[in-house]
């Protein structure tokens, strides 16, 4: 049992913004998690992250309770996230950002900054790390917040909209980045996303969240054409006739 | 070592560097008092400046009443000498024991609220202290003040120098502060406490230890003050010396280590408009430099250090990179 959510409820107020969720990650998958807007993704997100508690229920890593544990220890963990809209730390250098993360395993600076290095090197922008990140447009950007993400070292990445305010063909190169991060670092990857087709290429096994309650999970064949996801997206008049 | 050497000091910094040494060292060789005491005043104001450039422009929490710490400094110097007989060293560590408590009960306000809410509590602490060293005058001689032993009086020129090594240890600790783990965290926790906490960076530690490592800076600067005054007096908590200490950084350049010695020619001006205008209208040199601040923010808002700054992104990196390549 690598990833396992059980019984998720997180309320907010009278607002149930997760109910009932059981979501399940082994090593080495990417597992999807879609859903129309607020269905209640980013909550789940938050919620393994350590950034909302729980009202019910339990999240388990490895074998251990994380329910409330706080988030940078979480963190060491191994589990990293990227924000949905990506900020980075904008008056620093992307060295310097990616160097945070790398202090998350390495004592000294020059550990930390030579697997820093590395990690730039892997997403593409070695030409670009005395550049502050304000400098760096939207691709660069999200390149560099996964660049911070994969230097904590993590054995699973949470990916919340990674390829939102991309155009296609930058998409296209992300998902071939993602499963590289995925195939050759042997990271596990649970991601949330509104590019279908982008997740549907990427993902083993994908979640559908509706009202804040799964309707849905399987392999990204499976669910498009389940009925009762395609009636989520597109509405009850829609005519699900999938033959 | 040599490496270290060559990486900060170009040749052109170098020179610079011994030009500000010949000027510093000459200064008291001038024997004029009043610009003796100018200059020990501003030095001070650098190391000042580099304890609240650490907590406010490094980590960003914005501590407005930084007299707080400078002044427990001062008076845990003339409270240990003058009441409990302790000795300098005692008395100096007598003043950073009254801070750490200050800064850990700061510090542990700063991990539970940020922002606004800090800087209120921050508020609450502050006047809670200036009214106790107001009032309680057989602790802390209220507004008289408690003297120190006149053999420990110390000539001009001495604390001058004290002054000066203080200003220098701080901007040398502030950078190194800033270049390591310590700062790259500080910094991270400044632009995006969320990123960085699920970066794996402890924020509330990294609060905490920011505000106790500050305090710790500005507890000396105040030490350094009681032997300059031989007395204290409640005024050292007073809202004019925190608002100084502010000034000093953001008309400097917050965030940068050469920020609070670029703002001291704020407090320079100052002091010398003062001398130079007639006493009656001395108290109007406050418009002077009011209008000199609201100037400043307008042309140039992120302080003096952009006067001296490359355009950062492309000239900046182009340059270092192709220092690189012919390296």
């Amino acid at each position: 049992m690598f990833l396992k959510v059980e019984n998720a409820t997180t309320r907010f107020g009278g607002l149930v913004a997760n109910d009932n969720v059981n979501i399940e990650v082994s090593k080495g998958e990417i597992v999807g998690l879609i859903g129309p807007n607020g269905a209640g993704k980013s909550t789940m997100f938050k919620s393994i992250n350590g950034f909302n508690r729980l009202s019910s229920g339990e999240i388990y890593f490895k074998n251990k309770r994380i329910t409330k544990m706080e988030t940078y220890k979480i963190c060491k963990m191994g589990i990293t996230c990227t924000f949905q809209h990506a900020q980075l730390f904008q008056g620093i250098t992307l060295e310097e950002s990616v160097l945070l993360g790398a202090y998350n395993r390495r004592k000294t600076k020059k550990e930390a900054l030579k697997f820093a290095h590395q990690m730039i090197d892997f997403v593409g922008l070695s030409d670009k790390k005395d550049y502050r990140v304000s400098k760096l447009n939207m691709f660069e950007r999200k390149k560099a917040e996964l660049a911070a993400a994969m230097a904590t070292e993590p054995e699973l990445l949470l990916l919340d909209e990674l390829f939102a305010g991309l155009v296609p063909t930058e998409v296209d190169s992300f998902v071939e980045l993602v499963r590289k991060v995925n195939k050759q670092l042997g990271i596990s990857i649970l991601i949330v996303e509104h590019v279908l087709k982008a997740i549907m290429s990427l993902s083993n096994k994908v979640y559908v969240l509706e009202y804040g309650k799964i309707i849905a999970h399987g392999s990204p064949a499976e669910v498009t054409t389940n009925p009762t996801v395609i009636k989520a997206y597109l509405g009850g008049d829609y005519d699900a006739d999938v033959s | 070592m040599k490496g270290i050497i060559q990486k900060y000091f170009s040749t052109k910094r170098l020179i610079l560097l011994i030009i500000a040494m010949a000027i510093l060292i000459f200064i008291p060789a001038l024997e004029n008092r009043r610009l003796l005491n100018i200059a020990i005043i501003a030095l001070m104001y650098v190391t000042l400046g580099e304890s609240w450039n650490l907590l406010s422009g490094m980590s960003g929490l914005f501590s407005i009443n930084h007299a707080l710490f400078f002044g427990l400094g001062t008076y845990g110097v003339t409270f240990g000498l003058n009441k409990l007989g302790f000795s300098v060293l005692g008395s100096i560590l007598l003043g950073l024991a009254m801070n750490l408590v200050a800064a850990t009960i700061v510090g542990y306000i700063g991990t539970k609220l940020s922002g606004l809410y800090f800087t209120m509590a921050f508020i609450g602490l502050w006047q809670t202290v200036y009214t106790f060293s107001y009032q309680f005058f057989s602790i802390t001689g209220g507004s008289l003040g408690l003297s120190m032993p006149r053999e420990l009086l110390l000539s001009k020129r001495t604390l001058y120098f004290i002054a000066l090594i203080m200003a220098i240890a701080s901007m040398i600790f502030y950078q190194f502060i800033r270049r390591s783990r310590l700062g790259t965290n500080f910094v991270a926790l400044k632009e995006n406490p969320d990123l960085a906490n699920a970066l794996g960076s402890n924020i509330r530690g990294y609060r905490f230890l920011s505000t106790i490592i500050s305090a710790c800076m500005a507890s000396f600067a105040g030490s350094f003050y009681a032997f300059y005054m031989m007395t204290n007096n409640p005024e050292v908590f007073s809202g004019i010396i925190s608002l100084k200490i502010i000034m000093v950084v953001i008309v400097g350049g917050m965030g940068h280590v050469f920020g609070p010695l670029l703002g001291i020619s704020f407090v320079i001006m100052d002091e010398l408009i003062r001398g130079m205008m007639p006493s009656q209208f001395a108290p109007f040199s406050v418009i002077i430099y009011g209008f000199a601040l609201i100037i400043m923010a307008m042309v140039k808002p992120e302080g003096l250090i952009s006067i001296f700054k490359k355009k950062p992104k492309d000239n900046g990196v182009a340059a270092k990179q192709s220092k690189k390549a012919t390296a």
